[in-house]
């Protein structure tokens, strides 16, 4: 598995190049924005580590150079800043994860390794129900052909109601599939989850049927 | 006082200009008054003089009769304020009214003959002064002076009286004018006021610029502060980004220390390695909590930099929450309207949102809620989550100002010290409480002012 690492501080691409290698995977290093986004657009990689701050083009750039022409491997921002504004500039710009620096290198290859394993983990499968499409490979969520972001949390959710072709979950088993237990507890939290799915994907997406639970009808299609 | 303000001295000043204008009116008016009357008096005494003339006979011995019959009565009756002379080689003759006594002599007397009168003020026989008009005259063979004199007392009567009654009407007019005066003052003076209006509202939100609608006359003062403001701005932003350009450039060589310290690492220097790697937390932390404290201190300096909604802000932030290990299992909801605006710049209030967010995400269990409120003159932003909470006892403790991030406890965050200090240099306070669902309850409030009803600059990025 590819990941390519794109810093231009030789000490912390070196550490990083050293530390990816032992935890398994192939290394791309590249210290120039120009030649890291040729990279990204040309080869395949399982991941990406983005330092901001290059040379020559910066790295929210090279990031959304990547996204606008398709390409969707997971992207961890590195940056030295570590404000909240450009943690949501990174998101936004479409990166997966953020680590400011400075860091502790297990936790970054915990990450990237969280990362391939959420982009590659699944089955390679396509699930479509009314107006929405459920792409499980990538954790993609599409409304009437646009993708909509969601959250993990949200994601998971969709998608195990989206399998339960047609039947109402009640709320324990969504609580039991999220988090393992059925607790009472967390019906308020799974309310809430159910209202915001609705603001992304519709509110007729998902009917309330009392007494049974939760049906997934995609909206009318 | 008249001196600072500029209303009290330009009404001074057109006061005065008014009162002196006035008087001198006033003294000018009553000069003319009295020189015309006198003038009045002197034809007429020219007319009763020719008449005079016409009445005199000189006697062979070159002595005058005046046959005073066809003349005025007044001359007849003693000390009537009307009196005639004649005065020739010979003799004199003289009005009854003057009972007797002789005009002041003249310095006409025995002058050539001329054809005008000649008009002169004496002293009468009576104290009061007289109007006199003179004219040597041949009758005859003799050269004659004529004199007619009348008491210019009814003329000092007519000009009292002309100057009390112009100096009322002067009076009226001075008060008209002083109030036009006044209202031209404060028309005048309405385009600064506007300003003054303006640059209050420029304090709360220091965004917006004084208009273009400004008389010329201080067009050029409103460019003046628009453009100070722009560079203050300016320079803000410059500040800013100066103290992210050194984090930045003492974060990478920080990171670069710590792949040495894994180096020593894998050479064995196990012990040494801890220690730099020990030291390189702090110093990470401690640049961390400057930075906040510098932007809380920046705040103060300019309690509003910009608009943003936070409604949209807190949804951004959720996303990058989503996304890391504690929020990735986490429903987070936000009730916060999309409308709002407030006057706090984005980048301040990201932290402030950010720092309160992540802090919750990492302590709950299953949910994090944002509710926004107006509470009256107030306005107010409940972050809740459904974790441990902190114990009532310890709170004061993590909000204490100044609180290092290690004393503070480093498992909230970049200290909620920190993010309190930032919340105090918008101008609002950080309370926390017992969450519905057990967990912490974070609660800010912002004056209600802060609120503001303008869409946020368009971003330039």
């Amino acid at each position: 598995m590819r990941v390519l690492i794109v810093e231009d501080d030789r000490a912390i691409g070196g550490d990083v190049e050293r530390g990816l290698l032992s935890a398994g995977f192939l290394v791309d290093r590249i210290a120039e924005g120009e030649d890291a986004w040729f990279a990204g657009d040309t080869e395949d990689y399982a991941a990406c580590v983005l330092d901001l701050g290059l040379p020559g083009l910066d790295g929210l750039t090279v990031l959304r150079r990547w996204r606008a022409a398709g390409r969707g491997f997971p992207v961890l921002i590195l940056s030295a800043r570590g404000d909240w504004t450009e943690k949501v500039e990174g998101i936004e710009a479409g990166a997966d994860d953020y680590l400011a620096k400075p860091f502790q290198l297990a936790e970054l290859i915990a990450r990237v390794r969280a990362l391939v394993r959420r982009a590659g983990g699944h089955a390679n499968s396509r699930l479509g129900v009314g107006r929405l499409v459920i792409d499980t490979s990538r954790m993609r969520l599409l409304v009437d052909g646009n993708e909509v972001r969601t959250s993990p949390l949200e994601f998971r959710l969709v998608n195990y109601l989206a399998h339960q072709a047609g039947r109402a979950v009640s709320v324990g088993e969504i609580g039991e599939h999220l988090y393992g237990v059925a607790d009472l507890a967390d019906a308020n939290a799974i309310e809430a989850l159910v209202m915001r799915l609705r603001r992304k994907i519709g509110a007729d997406a998902i009917e309330t049927r009392r007494g049974f639970g939760y049906l997934l009808t995609g909206g009318a299609g | 006082m008249i001196a600072r303000s500029l209303r009290l001295r330009l009404i001074a000043f057109a006061a005065i200009a008014i009162a002196i204008a006035l008087w001198a009116a006033w003294h000018v008016m009553g000069r003319l008054f009295e020189r015309y009357t006198e003038q009045r008096m002197a034809i007429t005494l020219t007319h009763q003089g020719n008449a005079l003339i016409a009445a005199t006979r000189i006697s062979a011995d070159g002595r005058p009769k005046v046959d005073a019959s066809d003349l005025e009565a007044r001359f007849r009756r003693r000390a009537s304020g009307l009196y005639w002379e004649v005065i020739s080689p010979g003799g004199a003759a003289r009005s009854p009214s003057l009972g007797g006594a002789a005009l002041s002599a003249s310095t006409a007397h025995r002058a050539k003959p001329i054809a005008a009168w000649r008009e002169t003020e004496i002293p009468g026989p009576y104290e009061t002064d007289l109007i006199l008009v003179e004219r040597p005259v041949r009758i005859g063979a003799f050269t004659v002076l004529v004199r007619i004199g009348e008491d210019d007392e009814p003329i000092d009567r007519a000009r009292a009286s002309f100057a009390h009654e112009m100096g009322m009407f002067l009076l009226a007019l001075g008060i008209a004018l002083a109030l036009a005066a006044w209202v031209q003052v404060e028309l005048g003076l309405l385009p600064l006021r506007k300003v003054r209006r303006e640059l209050a509202t420029m304090e709360r939100h220091p965004d917006r610029r004084l208009g273009d609608s400004h008389p010329r006359e201080i067009d050029r003062l409103v460019r003046a502060i628009n453009a100070l403001a722009d560079a203050r701005d300016e320079d803000l932003v410059r500040a800013r980004r100066r103290a992210a350009d050194l984090a930045h450039a003492l974060k990478t060589p920080l990171a670069a220390l710590a792949a040495q310290s894994r180096l020593a690492r894998a050479a064995g220097a196990g012990e040494a390695a801890d220690a730099i790697d020990q030291t390189l937390a702090s110093a990470g932390a401690a640049l961390e909590a400057e930075m906040a404290r510098a932007r809380a201190a920046a705040n103060r300096g300019s309690p509003t930099v910009g608009v943003s909604r936070p409604g949209e802000l807190i949804e951004s932030l959720f996303a990058v929450l989503e996304r890391t290990e504690a929020g990735a299992n986490l429903v987070f909801d936000s009730d916060v309207p999309a409308t709002w605006s407030i006057a706090i710049d984005g980048e301040t209030l990201a932290e402030i949102f950010g720092n309160l967010l992540d802090n919750a995400a990492r302590h709950a269990r299953r949910i994090v809620e944002v509710r926004a409120a107006t509470d009256p003159a107030i306005i107010r932003f409940d972050i809740a989550d459904d974790g441990p909470g902190i114990p009532a006892d310890k709170r004061e403790i993590v909000l204490r100002r100044g609180m290092r991030l290690d004393e503070a406890g480093s498992g909230h965050g970049l200290g909620l010290s920190i993010v309190a200090d930032l919340i105090d240099a918008t101008g609002g306070t950080l309370t926390l409480g017992d969450a519905p669902a057990g967990g912490l309850l974070a609660t800010i409030r912002w004056p209600e002012a802060i609120l503001t009803t303008e869409p946020p600059p368009a971003s330039s990025g």
